[in-house]
């Protein structure tokens, strides 16, 4: 429904719900759930619903997308990357989402609490896990799908897994997945440095120096985002190959080009030597966002890439569900 | 429309996502309303364009609607089309879909009561909002962050028929009819114009050297294109707004103006403009990019006073 000119298109009812239920594995279809203060858009045949899950945790910037024809047969829930990474991710993140819905999936996209659009709130993985088991909770429910899916990405990896944890037959996919908590703060620090060195700027504080900050302060400066204590805290404890249940299941990694992807071998090999079923596909695209180069040919080849991308998860999703998962 | 909820705090404020027209794409924002407006201000705030999104980095746009919302200041936070959660692909020029975007934007909170606006647009993102600002007459204040106003490596060559069509257009011809103010600033900036491109085809006769084959001269001593949207920041001034251009001392856009003659002969008329001038400010440190939190905060700071200031 458009109200014309340039007003908004198409809102829908969302109601105040600061009583949600927030029951993290929960029945789906039992409850009233819904998105406040949210609007609707159909982009081609993608139906995307926009707006706040309300919670007693504060409310979560989220998005639904799902094909606009049929009734979607499973829902993925995107855990997205953080700082400089969600700069370049965030498109990604919505094109997978869009190819997905238009394959008959939904696909839930959301902001973590303290970040984005949603309401402030105490940051850490374990956090964010519980945000996502809402956000997957609300969209099960809203959706009318059994069958949920997880994607992290970066950083993301560690909190898709954690929430993984209720749901033990749900397929992972993993995008430039950080192994190691402790090696992506080094390499967050180590790129303030460089980003320095690059625009000619004083030298910034050593690594140390910083650190003392971030225990004094409770959180710290990065290239202009905000690190808090309490996420570094759970941040460099966390490693993939630890939170990740010991349960057969399907996986799928797609590393990027960078240091991350030397760790996803050995990664692979302990997986599958738990009993998981692992697929990688490699994407050529660049895992680090600080030092993506600038140009035509260059955007091109990116965007070349994503598709790669995007359509080799989608496919791959597919026909996990198709062969019974 | 959908009912209210308390995003972050109960008492002060609500966050409604919306869906825009904006020519055939569709572009998404997020409205923060107090509970009560204090006044008819609202403020717009364009992100800086590829690789971002609603909240800009660090979230900073939400901690500035959010902090205007205390001081009872409606805003809007919006993804260009391409960016964010927009439909469309993102395209960098000065004229099309971006400033259909920022119009829409602008338009979206007029809709919502709002009869004044302080638009506030980050690095790329300012160009568009100044371009759809000048063409309206509701403006009361523009907030450009570190705006690129002399393209990196001077950018592509206007033809002959785009410089006639900077200056000799409709909108600039009526207003130029109508504003002393701005027909001063008109006459005296091409009359400055030509003075420039008159001293270099006299240096050139001085030194018998043929025009064709004299190599461009390098940045920093060119009189270059000038000032990117001269004539639209011109127009804002002289019908009254508040119009402020903030730097930080290493961003390169602040360098690129201050390496170019004509471009800092153009800062400086604007500068004396009327009824109130261009306003300057240089935080140190980079504003480009908001890549420091202490800077950020700053920034907050200043879109937060400004808007107080314009109750």
């Amino acid at each position: 429904m458009t109200t014309g000119g340039n007003l908004p298109v198409e809102t829908s009812r969302g109601k105040p719900h600061a009583d949600v239920a927030v029951e993290p594995d929960g029945p789906p279809g039992s409850g009233d759930v819904s998105l406040a203060n949210s609007a609707r858009t159909i982009v081609g045949t993608v139906q995307e619903d926009a707006g706040f899950l309300a919670r007693p945790d504060g409310a979560l910037f989220v998005v639904l997308h799902r094909p606009v024809d049929r009734p979607p047969f499973g829902s993925l829930t995107v855990c997205s990357s953080l700082f400089g990474e969600q700069h370049t991710d965030y498109r990604r993140e919505v094109r997978l989402a869009r190819m997905l819905a238009s394959a008959g999936f939904a696909v839930a996209r959301f902001h973590y609490r303290g970040f984005g659009n949603s309401a402030p709130g105490s940051a850490s993985l374990d956090a964010f896990s519980r945000d996502a088991l809402d956000v997957t909770l609300a969209a099960r429910r809203l959706t009318s799908v059994s069958r949920v899916a997880f994607l992290g990405v970066g950083v993301g990896s560690l909190v898709a897994s954690g929430a993984l944890l209720a749901h033990p037959e749900a397929p992972l996919l993993l995008w430039k997945p950080v192994v190691d908590g402790a090696h992506f703060c080094r390499d967050f620090f180590r790129a303030r440095l460089v980003a320095a060195t690059r625009v000619g700027g004083a030298r910034p504080g050593t690594t140390d120096e910083l650190l003392a900050r971030l225990a004094n302060e409770g959180h710290v400066d990065v290239m202009g985002f905000t690190l808090a204590a309490s996420l570094y805290d759970s941040l460099i404890v966390s490693r993939l190959t630890e939170t990740l249940p010991r349960h057969p299941r399907r996986i799928l990694v797609q590393p990027f080009r960078g240091s991350r992807a030397a760790g996803v071998e050995r990664l692979v090999a302990d997986w599958k030597a738990g009993g998981c079923l692992v697929d990688v596909q490699p994407a050529k695209l660049a895992e680090d966002p600080y030092f993506i180069p600038d140009g035509a040919a260059a955007a091109a080849s990116v965007l070349a890439a994503e598709e790669q991308l995007v359509a080799d998860a989608r496919d791959w999703l597919l026909s996990s569900w198709r062969n019974g998962e | 429309m959908s009912s209210q909820v308390q995003v972050a705090s109960p008492d002060t404020f609500a966050e409604t996502a919306m869906y825009l027209q904006s020519g055939t794409e569709t572009v998404f924002a997020v409205r923060t309303s107090p509970v009560t407006s204090r006044a008819d201000i609202g403020v717009v705030l364009a992100h800086s364009g590829a690789n971002n999104f609603s909240a800009h980095r660090n979230g900073v746009w939400t901690s500035i609607t959010r902090r205007l919302a205390r001081e009872g200041i409606p805003s809007l936070r919006f993804d260009f089309a391409g960016t964010g959660e927009s439909s469309g692909k993102f395209v960098l020029e000065l004229a099309g879909q971006p400033v259909t975007d920022a119009a829409a934007a602008m338009d979206a909170l007029r809709a919502l009561g709002c009869r004044r606006l302080l638009v506030v647009g980050s690095c790329f993102g300012a160009v568009p909002s100044v371009v759809a600002g000048a063409a309206r007459g509701d403006i009361a204040g523009m907030i450009l962050l570190s705006p690129p106003l002399v393209p990196p490596g001077g950018g592509r060559m206007a033809t002959l028929r785009e410089r006639i069509g900077e200056v000799v257009n409709l909108p600039t011809l009526r207003i130029v009819a109508t504003n002393r103010e701005y027909r001063r600033w008109y006459v005296a900036r091409h009359a400055s114009l030509a003075k420039t491109k008159a001293t270099i085809k006299l240096s050139r006769l001085a030194t018998h050297t043929p025009p064709s084959s004299t190599p461009e001269p390098a940045a920093g001593t060119s009189p270059g294109r000038g000032l990117l949207l001269e004539s639209e920041l011109a127009r804002l001034i002289t019908n009254g707004s508040h119009v402020e251009v903030v730097f930080g001392t290493r961003d390169g856009n602040l360098a690129r103006v201050e390496g170019d003659p004509d471009a800092s002969r153009a800062i400086r008329l604007l500068q004396g403009g009327r009824p109130a001038g261009l306003a300057w400010t240089v935080f140190d440190g980079p504003v480009h990019g908001l890549e420091d939190a202490a800077i950020q905060e700053q920034v907050i700071q200043l879109v937060v006073r400004r808007a107080c200031d314009l109750i």
